[in-house]
């Protein structure tokens, strides 16, 4: 073939561009420690790169919640051995004044310990964790149980929690979630669930409260537990006073068999629901009344109908018998409170198998997220040795290539021309 | 004997010859590095000798340049042609996938792999304790990074858009720029051609002319014999054919017109597109070259669509659209039996309880995001709130105006008064697993997988190019092989005459001094 001048520089050009090419592909490898910079150098590398690091990034959000879940399960577990602690203490008091050793004005004196007992149980079952209630379920924000020793409803549950359906789950894998908390209910009303139920409660909507008078019909409507609303039609006049009226309400809502109790309170309406179950509730609708009676006839009210929990209860009645000196039925109730410690030491054998759980979860994270880590790694770093080596050799070539077109560019016959 | 003085006019033919073929080495030592220039040579030839019948035969009469041909393998030329339309077309598509790669960012810290990461994590943190401000706050700032991520690239798919069809526009005026100078240059070649002499340095700018058209359309380039010119070369007409249509003959070109489109090809364009068509309205349809290429990244949606399967700006405009659309009505609404953030109650604060919110909305015309209320309007059976999703857009996703000014609203519990509520999220995270959502998998299979194709494709064009390079440079030495100019050669060439035009002017002498003899010496004193 014959050769010209231009062929021999197009040529030079071309496989310097060449060799700068590849000089700089491993220069960008070696400076950014990656195999790749853009997926199209490698789109399988990139793929995997890609997916690896949503990995990692997952396993190491699985990997706090784990420790976050071992927290709440830590502070749980303290808690509840506190409480095991007050019940034992219960029972050893309730064995001294059972064995009927004691006079009753010492065990009216046990008594008051017990009294202070009763009162710690309470405030265990308002321990927070981080700000959050950690027996409220997912009332995080609420007390459980009424703290306040001048109330008469001390100790009854503020609210209510639902032992099966207030679990609150902490995901620690794919598709994995664990329950990290015990419901109040479970602990303080042997396994049952914490009732503070509402009468009047609003949901859904609008409340059309409070009713005026003077005006519109003479009819309101009643609706329970979401269900369809049920009219209620008063006879103008005929009631000569609150308490006729209110059991002319009490035979339409019978009749319905509707659990609603209706009360006269001060001259007032008020509608109670006889259901304990913490979904329960009643809205009044379309209340426009036409009544000879007092304006503001139906009040509408928010309140609780609260239940006391098993435990409680069971102190209550143990501090009933000490200050009655009754040493037989102390004796005999002792094992009112070995139920207690046995629904106790349930929870707490629950409660170290899913911290048990967790920590096998944490280790085996840890370990996940060092071999994804590793896998990530092997899959986009840059073997640093390879790469320099490769580096060094491909200078070699530019440099050969270099001094080989100075050579071949330079002379041409006019050189030896003379 | 010949005659008397023949001796004299012999060197001076020996003379000229040198002269004329030292100006063809001056010739093209001059144009060693003029790109397209073909090496000329001279033909010389003996002149016609003249017949002697004294029994010593013919005898010489010197020497002439008949003619200066180019030397050029025409074959070359339209192998040239035939790969550096693969070139134009590829060259296009590479530069245009490489921008779309740098728009997605992959692998990077800030691209959607991370983005969507910090999203769930945050979804993560608000489970563990699903009344907290902080952590709310930090979901929807996650949230409207996601968003603005997909409003980004959709702004940048727009601009990459308009200036594909930008470039449309210019590659046609220098196609017909190119075509109208190849016409002149025809009608030149045509009335030099009339007196016999091949119009070489023409020719050559004609193929150079060539040479640029063929990166931009595809051609086809034939020359028709049309009889005889009267100098007796043949009369050829030159014929190029583009996209299967004749766009010169002779001395005439049909000039390609931009056509504004009253019908978008795509739903996805942007407005204000041109069409490419023929002065008899028919579509151009390039077959190569860059032309095909601008063509195909404009409007590339994947699917055969006027023969065009490439998938170009439409195309990724699509995926991510579709993405946006399923991703929000499956994080909104629930996927089958499971809740949305929809069905979730938020934080009410006066006992009006919080529900119905859709967490992800799109803006309006303004680029304002719509609240839940403004953003269903009217939708209330399953299927307008299907097609609801369908309107959302990667350009106009956005994280609703109700979850944006308030984090109590965004829907997490399904009771209305428990704070600490998060049974709505189990779904919202499980959703990162849902294989079913997308024909490709996950939303993040989904994603990859467009990341994946893209950096296939780019790969593939990358590839395609550099392939047509080397083949572009290989033909184009085999073309110096033969048309290019060796400065060696030309300098030996140069000695080889210099030396013949002083030989001659040698001759010159002796006959003088031959002469000379026979008129002073000689004869009578």
């Amino acid at each position: 073939m014959r050769i010209t001048n231009t062929m021999l520089v197009n040529n030079m050009l071309n496989y310097i561009n060449l060799n700068q090419t590849r000089m700089n592909k491993l220069q960008d490898q070696i400076a950014s420690g990656k195999k790749i910079s853009v997926p199209s150098d490698d789109p399988v590398v990139a793929a995997r790169t890609l997916r690896f690091r949503a990995d990692v990034s997952e396993i190491g959000q699985f990997k706090r919640n784990a420790s976050d879940a071992l927290s709440w399960v830590e502070t749980t577990e303290d808690t509840l051995d506190k409480a095991t602690e007050v019940v034992q203490r219960v029972r050893e008091l309730m064995v001294q004044g059972g064995n009927g050793t004691l006079s009753p004005s010492e065990t009216k004196s046990l008594a008051s310990e017990l009294k202070q007992l009763k009162t710690q149980l309470i405030q265990i079952g308002n321990t927070s964790y981080a700000g959050k209630y950690v027996f409220s379920g997912y009332n995080t924000d609420k007390k459980l149980l009424v703290d306040d020793e001048n109330s008469p409803d001390f100790g009854k549950f503020m609210i209510s929690v639902d032992t099966i359906d207030d679990r609150i789950n902490y995901e620690i894998g794919v598709g994995i979630s664990i329950n990290i908390n015990v419901a109040g209910g479970d602990l303080f009303n042997s396994g049952g669930n914490a009732i503070a139920n509402q009468y009047a409660k609003a949901t859904g909507g609008r409340i059309y409260f409070p009713i005026t008078l003077g005006g519109g019909e003479n009819s309101f409507q009643i609706e329970y537990n979401g269900n369809a609303p049920f009219t209620i039609e008063l006879d103008e006049g005929t009631y000569p006073n609150m308490d006729d009226l209110m059991s002319h309400v009490q035979t339409k809502l019978d009749a319905q068999g509707l659990p609603i109790k209706v009360y006269n309170i001060g001259d007032k309406l008020q509608f109670r629901s006889t259901e304990f179950s913490k979904d329960s509730s009643i809205r009044i609708l379309d209340g426009a009344l036409t009544l000879g009676l007092d304006a503001n006839l139906i009040e509408y009210k928010e309140g609780t109908l609260s239940q006391t929990g098993k435990l409680i209860t069971d102190m209550e009645t143990i501090i009933e018998l000490f200050e009655d000196g009754n040493t037989s039925g102390i004796s005999s109730s002792i094992n009112l409170i070995d139920e207690q410690i046995e629904n106790i030491l349930r929870i707490r054998a629950d409660l170290g198998a899913r911290y048990n759980r967790l920590q096998l979860t944490e280790i085996r994270l840890t370990s996940d997220e060092v071999t994804f880590t590793k896998l990530l790694s092997l899959n986009e770093d840059v073997d640093m040795a390879e790469a320099i080596f490769k580096l060094r050799n491909e200078e070699n070539i530019y440099n050969a290539s270099l001094s080989a077109g100075a050579r071949i560019i330079q002379p041409t016959l006019l050189d030896f021309l003379r | 004997m010949s005659g008397s003085f023949s001796g004299f006019n012999v060197a001076v033919t020996g003379l000229f010859s040198a002269q004329k073929n030292l100006n063809v080495v001056n010739h093209n030592v001059g144009n060693a590095n003029t790109p397209g220039y073909s090496r000329q040579e001279s033909v010389q030839q003996a002149l016609r000798p003249m017949m002697v019948f004294d029994g010593s035969g013919m005898v010489g009469l010197g020497s002439s340049v008949l003619t200066v041909n180019r030397l050029r393998n025409e074959y070359m030329d339209s192998k040239y042609w035939g790969e550096n339309k693969v070139v134009g077309e590829f060259d296009v598509k590479e530069k245009m996938l490489r921008d779309v790669e740098s728009i997605f960012g992959e692998p990077s810290e800030s691209g959607i792999t991370t983005i969507m990461n910090e999203f769930y994590n945050s979804l993560h943190e608000l489970q563990k304790d699903p009344g907290s401000p902080s952590a709310r706050s930090s979901v929807s700032q996650n949230a409207v990074t996601l968003t603005r991520y997909f409003n980004n690239i959709s702004g940048y798919m727009e601009k990459l858009q308009l200036g594909m069809n930008q470039n449309i526009t210019s590659v046609i005026g220098e196609v017909n720029s190119i075509g109208e100078q190849i016409v002149k240059l025809n009608q030149q070649i045509f009335s030099f051609e009339l007196t016999g002499n091949v119009a070489n340095d023409l020719r050559d700018k004609r193929t150079l002319l060539i040479d640029k058209l063929s990166n931009l359309v595809d051609v086809r380039v034939e020359e028709v014999v049309n009889g005889k010119l009267p100098g007796g070369l043949d009369d050829k007409r030159l014929l190029i054919h583009v996209g299967g249509n004749v766009f010169i003959n002779d001395s005439r070109v049909e000039r390609m017109h931009l056509v504004p489109r009253e019908e978008e090809l795509n739903q996805e364009d942007i407005q204000g597109l041109f069409d490419v068509k023929w002065g008899n309205g028919k579509i151009i349809e390039v077959r190569g070259g860059a032309l095909k290429g601008y063509l195909e990244v404009r409007d590339g949606n994947g699917v055969n669509n006027q023969g065009n399967n490439f998938k170009g700006v439409p195309f990724y405009v699509k995926m991510l659209n579709e993405f946006v659309g399923t991703f929000a009505k499956a994080f909104n609404e629930g996927t089958g039996d499971n809740p949305g953030h929809a069905e979730g109650f938020g934080i009410s604060f006066d006992s009006q309880p919080v529900t119905g919110i859709r967490f992800f909305t799109k803006t309006d015309e303004r680029g304002i995001s719509l609240d839940t209320k403004s953003f269903l309007k009217d939708s209330n059976s399953q299927e307008e709130i299907d097609n609801l999703y369908k309107t959302l857009t990667a350009k106009n996703f956005s994280v609703s105006s109700d979850v944006l000014d308030g984090y109590f609203n965004i829907s997490v519990s399904k009771d209305p008064n428990e704070k600490g509520n998060g049974d709505i999220l189990e779904n919202l995270i499980a959703l990162r697993h849902d294989i079913g959502l997308f024909q490709e998998g996950a939303p993040e299979d989904f994603l990859r997988s467009v990341i994946t194709t893209l950096a296939v494709d780019l790969q593939q064009s990358s590839r395609m190019s550099g392939n047509s390079k080397i083949i572009i440079k290989l033909t184009e030495n085999r073309r110096l092989a033969e048309a290019g100019v060796s400065i060696d050669e030309e300098l030996t060439n140069m000695l080889k005459h210099q030396q013949a035009y002083a030989a001659s002017a040698r001759l010159i002498n002796t006959w003088s001094e031959i002469y000379e003899i026979l008129l002073n010496n000689t004869g009578i004193r």
